[in-house]
């Protein structure tokens, strides 16, 4: 690496800073916000909070502290990947503690059993990991006890606060202030009261810890602005791939290009470069990483130019995606009890009644028999910041690791069983957990992906190599390595069978899933995660059976937002329209008329289907060539969620969305804003993915590695239009909300599409593949960045780069004089020299289409041969 | 393959720097200089994610190699847009909250900064064209009202 500062500059940059902050640099390093409020993009150590605070205010155990200068700085033990937790949680402790907002400051907990999910308001279990749309709902009680019982630690010590006498009764607190009832009187501030307040035990039995009544919330309920926005979008908030440390070396890995390959042989590497052996958690050799001193490019070129043979695993060249189909295909009608015998096949007993095989086949039981069989193919994560993780292993004088230090964007950062990023670094280099420390970054998303530490552990093991240990590394992957070693949402198909009797009622229903599991791990038992959004619909069926087959692919599958559901809401939301249609009932009232009201769940699911039905204007007439679809859900907590998507045009031609409305209750919430920013998350990545989204596997191969051919949702395949209504039916409970919201959306506009066109589409991808994205709607001013060459003899071909330099009509000049383009496209031109250039004169290009002219800052000068 | 040797203005500060010739832009900004707010996203000039201001263009430094980089660029990230989040475009989106995850949300601004100078007031359709960023968790509709807002605003 090699910089240097030119004397010419009027600024001086920090080399330091710029250049890798020191290790406590590092780890105090924070952004002054908008509005004053400062983020902290990376977690402080407890002791360094302590120090923060100053030697007068106090620390009151891993969640909070108080400064002397009143700031209070809350932690989010969980994952900020988008879904607005490091923003939640904070207001859930603050609502409670009676704090000034804007005081308050938030950071990323690293991995900490402190941090782990709690099993009470009172005791944490024993994984730290965010996922399942469970942090608030998994946090909500441990946090606002916590907070109420550190708001009465504050009163304890104002009771006696510079020697006086007050009443506990007599005081309260207002904003952070500990006040005295009777006369408003202000006692003591947070931060005069902190020190001694830390020192005070309060046992969690105590009956004057009292949570904020509802109807008092100034916090909890309102839209305040996220914590983390600040730091994205001045460039400042620090995600995995953005860690940098002093001395630190750059690597990139290269795995396998097929399913299942290893490692056969490794060539030799570029001189300066080490390679170092990449092995999985059951110690299958699956690629390399190359270690570079100086940049991610360069790792990223030595890691290419290192020859690697590859040995097929022998299922390799089945894993495709056309054998794939019709193995599933076959399952769905196989002999069911001897896949039962074998061990590959499952009932869900728990949601069994009646029989349904005899409804279905009794004749003497009236009504019509409706069979369809669905698929979903296996897709993506695809989290804009691709997989990466920092670490450091420092050794003894022996050469034996003695602690590590890691940097890393997980989902799960403390857990023994789906392995945390320390239980990871721990099992490596056989270290106890407090020889292990795993900072939290922020996640460039998640979606499930990063639950997994693969990638922490390949940062590890590159970090552990002899020639690496006692020096950072950050291990990068490039987007082709993130696509191909995914662990894909699974394929899935179903195949219903019903009877819809004269009474319009389903009387029998039958399911067999085949697929859809979310992990490589040998069967011995029903998937409930395959059969989720089936087996847990809230319509009640006398005779009903789900079966499930397990697809025995050996594809890398895991959670995907939204997981079973994401598939299965699709699937059986789209057969309630098909059996609707049959009978020509409207499908809001076919839906309601299969939901028990007199239950809790049923009531709410009803009185969420009838609020759809007002709000998106159901029973009126939408605009001429639209029709709407509607979709329910249940899932993650019991958060019901229905939408109503009105759309025109058809799958195969190009369609639009115009508006989707969003009906949700998740029992209570936190944050409006925040609420509402995860539903049109939901809904466009939701749609996104069922229109446009599989990954093709051929012979092993995984063939869709980067957005050139993996096409995702772009602004303007946005809907329109989506309007989000929460329904708040309980203010003791908390439901999920990242994920509720991503089922319905599938099946609601394959509902409208199937109503407008007649045609049901039965397959995701719903749009078909050889559909080309839509053109951009208008013709844009052109933009020059770039002239190639920029001098030359007439007759030359001069290459223009920029932006908008394809559209019809485009026209190129030199200086005044009209030119020939050769070819063009959206970001490049081409054209000839005139002969009537004059020799030894420069010109600038100028380029014309209907929006407007771009005239190039760089000159063309014209040389005589 | 071998190392070159540039002089590029980032954010008013000048840089000399040392790389190999077929270093994108980029990995320059993040590695050498050590900005880290542009973002990798594709590296094929696919998602945006990396966009920055190249001589007064929206370019994508992914895919601009600095053997290509005229000696004397001035070159703006986001992290030069404005010194403490105060540029319009920045101060649209916190009043819109339009980032999650936050990981494409510099190069979207980038661009949308890049648009609002050559159209300062776009229509829906502009911005649709013109924002061709990928953002995974969806944070469209935000990002086309805080174009709208900072069009507004002085």
């Amino acid at each position: 690496m090699s910089i240097t500062e030119n004397p010419t500059t009027s600024r001086t940059t920090d080399t330091t800073e710029a250049h890798g902050m020191d290790r406590r640099t590092f780890l105090t390093r924070t952004t002054l916000g908008v509005g004053g409020a400062l983020v902290m993009g990376i977690e402080l150590a407890g002791a360094d909070i302590a120090d923060a605070a100053g030697a007068t205010g106090g620390s009151m155990g891993v969640y909070v502290t108080i400064g002397a200068d009143e700031s209070v700085t809350l932690t989010c033990p969980g994952a900020e990947m988008g879904q607005g937790i490091s923003t939640a949680m904070p207001m859930i402790i603050a609502e409670e503690l009676m704090v000034d907002w804007s005081k308050v400051t938030m950071v990323l907990a690293g991995a900490g059993d402190a941090y782990c999910r709690p099993t009470s308001k009172t005791a944490v279990g024993t994984s730290q990991s965010s996922g399942g749309s469970n942090s608030i709902r998994g946090y909500h009680d441990y946090l606002r006890h916590l907070g109420a019982k550190i708001r009465l630690q504050m009163l304890t010590a104002a009771t006696t606060y510079n020697s006086a006498s007050y009443a506990l009764a007599d005081l309260k607190v207002v904003n952070g202030v500990v006040r005295r009832v009777s006369d408003d009187a202000a006692v003591a501030t947070y931060g005069e009261l902190a020190s001694t307040a830390a020192g005070i035990t309060i046992a969690d039995t105590d009956t004057n810890i009292v949570w904020v009544a509802a109807s008092n919330y100034s916090i909890i309920g309102t839209r305040k602005q996220r914590l983390d926005i600040p730091a994205k979008v001045n460039g400042s908030a620090v995600f995995g791939l953005d860690v940098r440390l002093p001395g630190m070396k750059y690597a990139a890995v290269k795995l396998a290009p097929k399913i299942g390959q290893t490692v056969g042989s490794v060539g030799t590497p570029p001189a300066g470069v080490t390679v170092v052996e990449l092995t999985d958690d059951l110690g299958a050799k699956v690629g390399i990483a190359a270690v570079h001193p100086r940049s991610s490019w360069d790792a990223m070129r030595a890691v290419q130019s290192t020859p690697v043979t590859w040995v097929d695993a022998p299922y390799t060249a089945q894993m495709d995606t056309a054998a794939l189909k019709t193995r599933f295909t076959n399952l769905l009608s196989a002999d069911f009890p001897t896949m039962v015998a074998s061990g590959q096949a499952y009932v869900d007993t728990a949601k069994n009644y009646g029989d349904a095989d005899a409804a279905l086949a009794n004749t003497g039981i009236a009504g019509t028999l409706h069979t369809a069989t669905y698929s979903a193919p296996y897709v993506n994560h695809v989290t804009m910041e691709p997989m990466n993780a920092t670490a450091v292993v420092n050794v003894d004088g022996l050469g034996t690791a003695v602690s590590c230090e890691i940097w890393a964007p997980s989902q799960t950062q403390v857990s023994a069983t789906s392995p945390g990023a320390r239980d990871v670094a721990m099992g490596i280099l056989g270290l106890t957990k407090d020889k292990v420390t795993m900072h939290t970054t922020f996640l460039g998303g998640g979606f499930g992906r990063r639950l997994k530490n693969d990638y922490t552990r390949f940062a590890v093991l590159v970090a552990n190599h002899p020639a690496v240990r006692g020096t950072p590394v950050k291990v990068m992957w490039s987007r082709e390595e993130d696509f191909t070693h995914d662990f894909h949402r699974p394929a899935a198909m179903v195949r219903f069978d019903a009877k819809v009797g004269t009474d319009n009622k389903i009387a029998a229903f039958k399911a067999r899933v085949v697929g859809g599991r979310t992990n490589n791990k040998a069967v011995t038992a029903l998937s409930s995660s395959a059969v989720d959004g089936i087996s847990t619909a809230l319509y009640g069926f006398t005779n009903k059976l789900v079966q499930w087959v397990d697809d025995q692919a050996q594809v890398p599958v895991a959670s995907w937002r939204s997981v079973g559901n994401s598939q299965n809401c699709f699937f059986l939301e789209s057969f309630m329209d098909e059996l609707a249609a049959s009978k020509g009932i409207d499908p809001i009232d076919f839906r309601i008329s299969h939901i028990d009201g007199s239950t809790t769940n049923g009531a709410r699911a009803i009185a969420v289907l009838n609020r759809v039905r007002t709000e998106s204007g159901w029973n009126t007439a939408p605009a001429a060539g639209r029709a709407r679809g509607v979709a329910l859900s249940m899932s993650f907590g019991d958060t019901v969620c229905a939408q109503v998507a009105e759309v025109s045009g058809t799958a195969t031609t190009g369609f639009k969305v115009w508006k989707v409305t969003v009906v949700i209750d998740p029992f209570s919430i936190i944050n409006p804003t925040i609420v509402e920013q995860q539903i049109e998350s939901a809904v466009i990545q939701g749609l996104g993915t069922a229109m446009y989204n599989a990954q093709i596997l051929s012979q092993g191969a995984v063939t869709r590695r980067n957005f050139d051919t993996y096409r995702m949702m772009k602004m303007r395949d946005t809907p329109v239009e989506i309007r989000t209504i929460v329904i708040e039916s309980d203010q003791a409970k908390k439901g999920g909300i990242g994920e509720p919201g991503l089922p319905p959306i599938a099946p609601a506009v394959a509902n409208a599409l199937a109503k407008l066109n007649g045609t049901r589409l039965r397959d995701m991808p719903l749009a078909t593949a050889t559909v080309a994205p839509p053109p951009p709607p208008t013709t844009s001013k052109p933009t020059i960045s770039k002239l190639e060459p920029t001098s030359g003899p007439r007759n030359t071909v001069v290459t223009v780069k920029g932006t908008n330099l394809g559209a019809t009509g485009t026209t190129v000049k030199l200086g005044t004089m009209a030119c020939t383009i050769k070819e063009k496209s959206a970001t490049q031109l081409t054209f000839w020299v005139p002969m009537t250039a004059v020799i030894g004169t420069s010109y600038k290009v100028s380029v014309t289409n209907t929006a407007g002219t771009a005239t190039s800052t760089q000159s063309f000068r014209v040389t005589s041969r | 393959m071998a190392d070159i040797t540039k002089t590029i203005t980032v954010n008013g500060v000048s840089h000399t720097v040392t790389c190999d010739s077929t270093t994108p832009l980029l990995w320059v900004l993040r590695d050498i200089i050590g900005l880290t707010g542009t973002k990798f996203g594709c590296g094929i000039e696919e998602c945006y994610a990396c966009t920055v201001l190249l001589n007064g263009s929206a370019e994508k430094s992914c895919d601009e190699d600095m053997a290509e980089i005229p000696n004397g660029s001035v070159i703006t990230t986001i992290e030069g847009l404005s010194a403490d989040s105060s540029h319009k475009v920045q101060q649209a989106w916190v009043a819109e909250q339009v980032p999650q995850c936050g990981w494409c949300q510099s190069g979207a601004i980038m661009r949308a900064t890049k648009l609002l100078q050559s159209t300062p007031n776009p229509t829906d359709a502009q911005i649709d064209a013109e924002l061709a960023n990928i953002c995974a968790c969806g944070t469209y509709p935000r990002m086309r009202a805080a174009i709208h807002r900072a069009a507004g605003m002085a």
